[in-house]
């Protein structure tokens, strides 16, 4: 039996100067850096040649590193896969209810870093958490779960109200 | 500007946008509340709107109507025609009849113990109770048992714990009597007033896009299911439980003939005035005001309910409006009903190919209908040479009459539907249906895109009303490939008109009860349902159905022998 061949590591660089030694195929979550693998070349890959992730802190890309392992051997997606069932339902799996257990800075921070660099399947969990979020909460509620103030005149909640009660629920 | 939009500031449109789709559009109504951020971002659009002889879904309409943007998105009116049940109407024995076929829809009859309760409790505040209270505390004890009967086995879903929670909350019957009989009075001041004639005849006036006009008569559906949320039901207390009016009659065979299955002559007037209240409005009004209507349904949902076969009777002022207004359509859909045993069919039947030949340009029609014989009925396919989609539900067919009619089928045909169709023993089958079509229309030697889609709902083999089974990949398979005769083989003859363990279970009322139509146990290991040992008995368990079924019908029928 042939022996398994070690894991070819990439490297990439966070915004304050954080480099990681990661799997490739852990990075390749990432079609952003899966694009700019192909455009570097493997010759020249080292750790003093990291990837810059521009808009992504350590502390926020350690997070994501995180979960890219977890997931590293999930298939690929497929578009229809995405456009239907991705759809109907916000349930998350147990593991990424518990990955998603942060405060809400980070939160937004994982969904930015997960948009930029394109992990779709993160930016799903992290929009369902958000939206889970929000679910069957009053408007009040959601007002204090983001920290939002409300700036209605009194005649303007009412035309919204209003509004609202011509449109179904469901 | 970060104060009203919290985090959310940080996340671009397209994110947002994410996030929202992932939101029911209740949640998306609260969001907007929030913050004049969320009420400029989130657009709500009311692609339908709801009219009935209420005044709030009346106000709801007039109110889009007036706003300058929204009136531009409405495509769809329904009009719910299931007026309310007043205590006028059960003095006379024939509305209380209805009332009683009004009953018969439910899952199952409930334990009569559970009815006496009810009665009891009402007994208890008012004294002795009028004919009015009896029915009001039958139909809301049959309403609760509704509710769980339907439910069956499945486990907790939010849909099934909304429900639950609203059960524990219910109203107390006197209190949701007195709610009640405010809305019966505001709907007997809009039919007096004609208000929502005049609210249906804005709406064609200021809703440019509205191509869509359906009316039917099981908007309420079941307690806490509705078929829609009108804004007259969304205003419900979340706990009201109160008769659930499904406003025409509907014909349950000779031994429980209901004359009212009758279109009644205004003439005749009294307690029949109100009756097809809504098909009579907006068919005079569609025929007599402009409109850009070019799709039309009288809809029952599949229930056995419909519109008197009547209507197409010369004789009566609807049918000449009813003429007018298929002369304009592009899409048609009729729930049609014969008293077989007083209805020439032969006649009628010429009424009704009269006036659906009057349109040659009709590219979508669908019929359902209870009469007992499909010969006298048959569409003019010959006028229709643009026909796209056919429908047939409800029919009492012979499989030969059935598959000559669909060889008439122009080629442009692109989808058929069949549904609930009856057979008598030595009639025919599905299974001889979908035999007779492989072997005998020739679809399958067309190119795969010209072959019409087939959509087949049979009834499940214990009926519920409102559920149905289709089974459309294995259909086409059957009729377009290799696979098997989804009814079995002709040896089988007991299951020919059965799906077992195949396709896919739906309920008109609740989109989310679809599922497999899979055994129990499969059900079960699915996490659809749960397991045996998991069910903790409840008053309304299914055993105690079935232990009064009986006792709860002969008090039935006793009071339908009293009106002969």
């Amino acid at each position: 039996m042939a022996e398994s061949k070690p894991a070819q590591k990439i490297w990439i660089r966070s915004n304050d100067d954080k480099t990681f030694e990661i799997d490739r195929d852990v990075g390749e979550r990432s079609v952003l850096i899966k694009n700019l693998l192909e455009d570097v070349g493997d010759a020249d890959l080292s750790e003093e040649n990291a990837i810059p992730i521009q808009n992504v802190n350590e502390t926020v890309l350690r997070k994501v590193i995180e979960w890219c392992e977890h997931h590293r051997n999930d298939p690929p997606a497929s578009q229809d896969e995405e456009s239907d069932a991705r759809k109907k339902t916000t349930e998350i799996e147990e593991w990424d209810q518990k990955f998603m257990q942060v405060d809400q800075e980070m939160l937004f921070e994982i969904i930015l870093a997960a948009n930029y660099l394109d992990i779709k399947a993160l930016l799903d969990v992290g929009c369902k958490t958000v939206a889970n979020m929000i679910k069957g909460k009053s408007p009040e509620e959601i007002r204090k779960t983001f920290n939002i103030t409300n700036d209605f005149s009194p005649e303007e909640e009412e035309q919204i109200r209003r509004e609202n009660e011509w449109a179904e629920d469901r | 500007m970060e104060e009203v939009r919290g985090n959310f500031s940080r996340v671009p449109q397209e994110i947002l946008n994410e996030i929202l789709s992932y939101l029911p559009i209740r949640d998306k109504k609260s969001l907007r509340e929030v913050s004049s951020f969320f009420a400029n971002t989130i657009e709500i659009r009311i692609p339908r709107v709801f009219l009935s002889a209420n005044p709030r879904n009346i106000d709801v309409i007039k109110g889009i109507a007036d706003d300058k943007i929204r009136r531009h998105y409405v495509e769809e009116l329904i009009w719910d025609d299931s007026l309310l049940v007043t205590p006028a109407d059960c003095r006379t024995m024939r509305v209380r009849s209805d009332y009683y076929q009004c009953l018969r829809i439910p899952y199952r009859p409930p334990k009569l113990a559970l009815i006496q309760n009810e009665q009891a409790l009402l007994r208890q505040s008012l004294g002795e109770l009028d004919e009015f209270h009896e029915l009001y505390a039958k139909a809301c004890a049959v309403n609760l048992c509704d509710v769980r009967a339907r439910r069956g086995n499945d486990r907790d879903t939010p849909a099934h714990l909304e429900r639950d929670e609203r059960i524990k909350n219910v109203m107390p019957t006197l209190e949701s009597i007195r709610y009640y009989m405010d809305l019966v009075n505001q709907q007997e001041r809009v039919i007096s007033t004609g208000e929502h004639i005049l609210a249906f005849r804005i709406a064609l006036h200021r809703f440019p896009n509205l191509r869509k006009v359906t009316i039917t008569p099981v908007c309420h559906g079941f307690l806490f299911t509705p078929l829609y949320e009108t804004p007259m039901i969304r205003s419900f207390p979340k706990g009201f439980n109160y008769p659930i009016p499904r406003a025409w009659p509907s014909y349950l065979g000779k031994a429980k003939r209901c004359e009212t299955t009758r279109w009644p002559a205004f003439r005749q007037g009294g307690n029949f005035a109100t009756k097809w209240n809504g098909v009579r409005v907006v068919l005079q009004v569609l025929a007599l005001q402009k409109n850009r209507v070019t799709e039309f349904e009288i809809n029952a949902r599949g229930l056995d309910q419909g519109v008197p076969i009547d209507i197409f009777d010369p004789v009566h002022d609807e049918q000449r409006y009813l003429t007018t207004v298929i002369g304009n359509l592009s899409h048609l859909t009729l729930s049609i009903e014969v008293s077989p045993e007083t209805d020439s069919i032969e006649q009628k039947g010429r009424f009704v190919h009269e006036a659906l030949s009057r349109n040659p340009n009709l590219t979508h029609f669908s019929f359902h209908c209870n009469a007992p014989s499909f010969e006298g009925l048959f569409p003019p396919l010959r006028t229709w040479t643009q026909l796209q989609h056919f429908g047939l539900t409800g029919f009492h067919v012979m499989v030969n009459d059935l598959v000559e009619f669909l060889s008439f089928m122009p080629d442009t045909l692109r989808s058929l539907e069949l549904g609930f169709l009856l057979y008598g023993t030595y009639w025919g089958s599905y299974c001889e249906i979908l035999q007779d079509m492989r072997d005998q229309l020739g679809w399958g030697e067309r190119p795969e895109d010209d072959r019409p889609k087939i959509v087949l709902r049979v009834n499940l083999m214990h009926e519920v009303p409102g559920r149905h089974i289709t089974a459309d990949k294995e259909v086409e398979d059957f009729i377009y490939g290799d696979g098997p005769n989804p009814f079995g083989s002709p040896d089988d003859r007991f299951l020919w008109n059965h799906l077992t363990g195949r396709g896919i279970l739906h309920d008109e009322f609740d989109p989310a009860y679809e599922r497999p139509n899979l055994p129990p146990k499969k059900l079960a290991a699915l996490g659809i349902t749960k397991d045996a040992r998991d069910i903790e008995s409840s008053p309304f368990d299914s055993e105690d159905f079935s232990e009064d079924f009986s006792e709860d019908y002969s008090e039935e029928d006793e009071l339908e022998g009293n009106q002969d």
